[in-house]
């Protein structure tokens, strides 16, 4: 009995591990704030709600205006993609954002993510970006 | 009399002068020049240069001068993938009758065939874009025509790829009559005013065969855009004007015909949607009239999302479509008048030609499709047809004000 319970509990928790974002398939999905097919990686980005579902972004600035506008996406997990190593989605707590006007994303939003300090200062220096965290773009 | 046979004689000489003054350069095999750079550096404002057949490499070809460039039997431009194969700087330039082939491919900067650069009075004629990344890329620019050019290219839908007319932050532009294919969108425009699209063919498309942002006061006009991932996106912007434009075979998850996204006060008439997934899309639309549209064989002919309204709807034909009609919510802020529906089984008395029993395009099977997709697994079962005969003869799932009270008993003739 007891045993059973042990593995059951395991299962449960199992279950409510974080999930990895899912891959985004470019000229396939489809953004699911604004509905356009994604066709560039490097400015995509990926939330997962608390009930485990994944909801594709072209553009960051997408994934923050359905995050703001929707109750229940409130503690949800948010990915970005890296400008440089677009295949990776990396957690956008811990990503370092620029905002430049010479990076036309998709829906105007201009934001890009960098998985490194170094490598957001290199790109903001060139472009004239400004650096933002994760908090600041949320306000 | 004679002051007449003076005035001949004057115009004559004014005519001769005028023309020795421009010269016209010829660049080819035996030819006083043998490269197209080596022309422009020499030739002066008004010249024309005429390039014979044959390949030219080289490099990125800068036009900083008022010249026109005619190309005699299709001589080929070729960016040998490493970098933008001409760049116009100047303000009246024509070229026309050229190959431009292989631009360079960076995700970094966007290179085109042609990049037309902060310039006035273009005129791009006649042209073949084969395999660039961007094939025409208007940047800045106004008062230019885009005619009677083929852009293709052979990019597999996971490489990324460029658009093909792409037109950013112009004004006054008329693309007339090329052909797109193979590109991301075959014509992108983004804070694009005043422009028109005439006559053209996008198809094969990756992404969409047209695709609008921010873009107010444009008209696209008897364009045809089929086998692309979707046909038109319109997407925050005003004052479009889309007559008479043919959509066909646009299938996918997220393929429409034409996706409206965040657009108002629109003229959407006489187009003809076939055999698309979904017709037309519609979510943050306002203010629009949709008239004299033929929708047949789609999925679904029309799907309004809930943030819809004031959008009127009438004298069109629904034909053959899966789902006539689908929404998400409950409210209906649109009108429906006079539209021919073949599901329609009323009658009409007093010969008016519309129907005296008011239609509800609205089946409880497309709103529950739309809530749970899955549903569609049901599609034409016993169960959802028995679902939809009772909801039509009493209402309760389905919004009550989801109706056209005046349908149509015979197709318009569209």
């Amino acid at each position: 009995m007891r045993r059973s319970l042990f593995i059951s509990f395991l299962i449960a928790f199992n279950a409510c591990a974080q999930k990895l974002p899912e891959p985004i398939k470019i000229n396939q999905d489809a953004c699911s704030h604004c509905h356009m097919t994604i066709a560039d990686k490097k400015f995509s980005a990926e939330l997962i709600t608390e009930k485990q579902r994944a909801y594709k972004f072209d553009d960051i600035v997408c994934m923050l205006r359905m995050k703001q506008s929707n109750e229940q996406m409130k503690n949800a997990i948010c990915f970005v993609s890296d400008y440089l190593q677009t295949d990776t989605l990396i957690p956008a707590d811990k990503a370092i954002f620029v905002k430049s006007a010479s990076e036309r994303t998709p829906m105007n939003g201009n934001i890009i993510a960098f998985s490194s300090m170094s490598s957001a200062k290199e790109f903001s220096n060139n472009n004239s970006g400004t650096i933002l965290t994760w908090i600041e773009i949320n306000e | 009399m004679k002051l007449l046979y003076w005035n001949i004689v004057l115009l004559f000489w004014l005519c001769i002068g005028h023309k020795s003054k421009a010269a016209s350069l010829e660049v080819g095999y035996h030819k006083l020049f043998s490269s197209i750079t080596t022309a422009i550096q020499i030739a002066s404002d008004g010249d024309t240069i005429i390039v014979f057949s044959g390949i030219y490499k080289e490099g990125n070809i800068i036009l900083n001068k008022e010249l026109c460039l005619i190309g005699i039997d299709t001589p080929i431009i070729d960016g040998e993938l490493k970098s933008e194969v001409m760049t116009i700087k100047a303000n009246n330039v024509s070229v026309s009758g050229f190959i431009f082939k292989n631009s360079g491919y960076s995700s970094l900067n966007e290179q085109a065939g042609i990049r037309i650069l902060e310039a006035q009075h273009i005129c791009i004629d006649n042209n073949l874009f084969v395999n660039n990344y961007y094939g025409i890329y208007l940047q800045y620019a106004s008062q230019c025509i885009v005619r009677n050019n083929r852009i293709q290219a052979s990019l597999h839908s996971e490489q990324q790829s460029g658009n093909g007319i792409h037109c950013w932050k112009s004004d006054s532009l008329q693309i007339i009559h090329n052909e797109m294919s193979g590109h991301r969108d075959g014509i992108y425009f983004e804070f694009v005013t005043h422009s028109l699209i005439w006559r053209n063919i996008s198809y094969n498309n990756i992404r969409y065969g047209l695709h609008f942002m921010f873009s107010n006061e444009n008209a696209f006009i008897t364009n045809v855009f089929h086998n692309n991932g979707a046909g038109v996106a319109v997407m925050y912007s005003k004052k479009v004007s889309m007559l008479n434009n043919y959509y066909e075979n646009n299938k996918g998850d997220a393929a429409y015909g034409m996706l409206l996204k965040e657009m108002s006060d629109c003229d959407i008439i006489g187009n003809h949607f076939t055999k698309n997934t979904t017709a037309i899309f519609m979510d943050g639309v306002s203010r629009n009239i949709l008239r004299k549209n033929s929708f047949s064989n789609n999925g679904w002919g029309m799907r309004i999302q809930a943030s819809c309204m004031d959008n009127l709807v009438e004298n069109n034909n629904f034909i053959k479509n899966s789902f006539d009609v689908a929404t998400n919510g409950n409210t209906v802020l649109n009108v429906f008048s006079n539209n021919y529906w073949d599901a329609y089984s009323g009658y009409d008395i007093n010969k008016d030609q519309t129907g005296d029993v008011p239609y509800r395009p609205l089946s409880l099977f497309s709103v529950i499709a739309e809530k749970t997709p899955s549903a569609m697994l049901l599609f034409q079962s016993i169960i959802t047809s028995l679902i939809d005969q009772s909801e039509k003869i009493f209402p309760s799932l389905t919004p009550d004000t989801f109706i056209d009270n005046r349908p149509a008993m015979k197709p318009h003739n569209l």
